[in-house]
């Protein structure tokens, strides 16, 4: 029982610098706000998700809220409420990803957000691009991500050079990242449980991955296939079943990356070629979970690899943390 | 269970180890294969005897329909649900080997003692444990439950057998002119947003069931027009929108995207003023 705990506690507060985890906020929330922001403008054809103001002149008669805003009793407010909160939120992502304010700044990214996710939601279908990111922006509220590589840091040392700094090497600096990687595995283990159970080994060995490949070409689904390959791989039986394979099987397979780094390798990179692969061959993208992929990546070492032989010739210390 | 704490697992005697593993594997192995004689195997044949009243008596009783269910019946209700606890064994199966071979592993565990440890205050350790407790718990219950509770899913898009060449979707048509009648298939995204096809086609089935698609369709052309007018589309002005549920058959051409087999009128609503731009 001893050695599973101290598994346990290994796994989820093993302690660490803070510097990935620093370096992870920036990656997550400035991705996300160049998404957010810019996404509209550069991808008109599908950008028009990102910006969630023109749900607000959408008739209620089309509205039928999702279960958290029906028990925060939260609807669509007025254009120019929603278009103040986007505001706000797009701000919050921009300075969470600087590190200025960012306990208050990822709050409201994590809060703004579920409202403003919450809204497409409420009209017809869930599309799962976002609940991504409810889950992630939750976990980095809740977690110390400001105390290295942020303008808060500097702020504080400069402020108060003998201020305490925060401790070198810590479990807080590993819980978030940790929390993250099981909740995009939870998506797709979920997923693989869904087919499992509603349809068993009946969805690889069956005509359903071919129809689904040729009916998303009928415009059905929430954008266009970036390809039209689907219905020309639809043609061959033993592709479909192949696909079909590989999607269910990395999806029931991907818990393993959270224990091994070896199918770290493996399963992350596979999983996020088959989020491309969907955009391809069927349309629906799922960009925020493909950038949350991201945060597998142990960015401190990257930083470190790059910065070792030039801090080395120079003499100077490696990779100075912004603590 | 080791499996799920990383790849340096509990130190045992290696040559105790290797039995444990030995035993483990066989078992599972013996599992699998019991499993698979038995419902794909025997299941059918005593299915097949018991249906000609030739097997045990305890399983002939069972089959009492043959004047009017042929035995194909029979199978095809035994293979349905055997299709989805087989597949769901064998995931538990995997995720068991793949524990068992964790848990025996030979050599030392790669933590040392103060791994374990955790270098956090209670209070904070305590907060992580209820954010825990709400993601895990909220995402748990959804999958077990089959149900979804946004922000958690049990994300099961796409999950359903989909046999048949035939679906149906209800799509808005835009009426350009009245008498004769002529209309074009609203199935771009560019017409109707912030909805997509598939956003908007759920939201008007439900507008539907509630007796408010009159007033869903109305938003939906005054939101054609604006989006027109502001020059997002170039589709021509329209004098009134029908909902139509449309059934396909696919090809794998997709030749017949502007033809469906069938149309079936649900709700119009005609612009006040019609003909005014």
């Amino acid at each position: 029982m001893n050695s599973l705990r101290n598994h346990w506690n290994h796994f989820w507060f093993e302690a660490a610098a803070p510097d990935n985890l620093g370096l992870c906020r920036i990656i997550l929330f400035g991705t996300m706000f160049l998404y957010y922001v810019f996404a509209p403008w550069l991808f008109p054809v599908w950008g028009y998700h990102q910006n969630f103001v023109p749900w607000a002149s959408v008739s209620r008669a089309l509205w039928s809220p999702v279960w958290l805003m029906s028990v925060l009793h939260l609807a669509p407010a007025s254009p120019a409420v929603l278009e103040a909160i986007q505001f706000v939120w797009r701000l919050a992502l921009l300075l969470s990803c600087m590190g200025l304010f960012t306990r208050i700044s990822t709050a409201i990214s994590f809060a703004f957000g579920v409202y403003l996710f919450g809204i497409p939601a409420g009209f017809g279908r869930i599309h799962h691009t976002e609940q991504v990111l409810v889950l992630v922006f939750l976990a980095m509220a809740f977690s110390r991500c400001g105390d290295a590589w942020s303008i808060d840091a500097l702020i504080r040392k400069r402020k108060t050079p003998a201020a305490p700094a925060p401790p070198a090497m810590s479990g807080e600096y590993t819980w978030p990242i940790r929390m993250i990687w099981v909740v995009i595995v939870l998506i797709y283990f979920s997923a693989g449980i869904s087919k499992a159970r509603h349809s068993g080994f009946a969805w690889i060995n069956s005509e359903t991955m071919r129809n689904y490949l040729i009916w998303h070409s009928y415009h059905v689904t929430v954008v266009d296939p970036l390809t039209s390959w689907g219905p020309a791989l639809a043609r061959s039986a033993i592709v479909s079943r192949l696909l079909a394979v590989f999607g269910m099987g990395l999806e029931l397979a991907l818990p393993i990356a959270l224990f091994s780094k070896r199918a770290r390798w493996l399963l992350v990179p596979s999983v996020a070629a088959m989020q491309v692969s969907i955009a391809l061959l069927m349309g629906p993208n799922f960009y925020p979970i493909l950038m949350c992929q991201l945060l597998w990546v142990p960015w401190d070492r990257v930083v470190a690899y790059f910065t070792r032989p030039r801090a080395a010739a120079s003499g100077d210390p490696v990779l100075q943390p912004g603590r | 269970m080791c499996i799920f704490f990383g790849y340096s697992y509990l130190p045992m005697p290696t040559s105790h180890s290797r039995k444990v593993r030995f035993f483990w594997i066989l078992a599972l192995v013996v599992i699998a294969v019991v499993w698979v004689v038995g419902a794909y195997i025997l299941t059918p044949m005593i299915i097949e005897r018991a249906y000609r009243g030739e097997s045990l008596a305890v399983f002939n009783r069972m089959i009492r329909g043959q004047a009017h269910i042929p035995v194909t019946e029979y199978l095809a209700r035994w293979s349905r649900p055997l299709s989805k606890v087989s597949c769901a064994l064998a995931i538990l199966w995997v995720y068991s080997l793949l524990a068992v071979v964790g848990l025996t592993r030979e050599g030392k565990s790669g933590l040392s003692d103060s791994a374990g440890k955790v270098a956090m205050s209670r209070p904070r350790v305590r907060v992580v444990y209820a954010l825990m407790a709400v993601i895990l718990g909220g995402s748990a219950y959804d999958v077990v439950r089959d149900k979804e509770h946004w922000p958690f899913s049990q994300y099961s898009m796409d999950s359903e057998l989909v046999l048949s060449r035939k679906f149906s979707i209800i799509r808005l048509y835009g009426v350009v002119q009245q008498s004769p009648l002529v209309e074009i298939q609203l199935d771009n995204n560019r017409y109707l947003r912030p909805f997509d096809a598939s956003r908007l086609s759920e939201a008007l089935g439900r507008a539907l069931r509630q007796g408010k698609l009159e007033e869903g369709l109305a938003d939906c052309l005054r939101r054609y027009e604006t989006l027109r007018r502001a020059g997002i589309h170039g589709g021509p002005p329209l004098v009134g929108l029908r909902a139509y549920m449309v059934t396909w058959t696919v090809e794998e051409s997709v030749s017949n995207i502007d033809r469906p087999d069938h149309k079936e009128l649900l709700g119009e609503v005609v612009l006040r003023g019609a003909g005014s731009d």
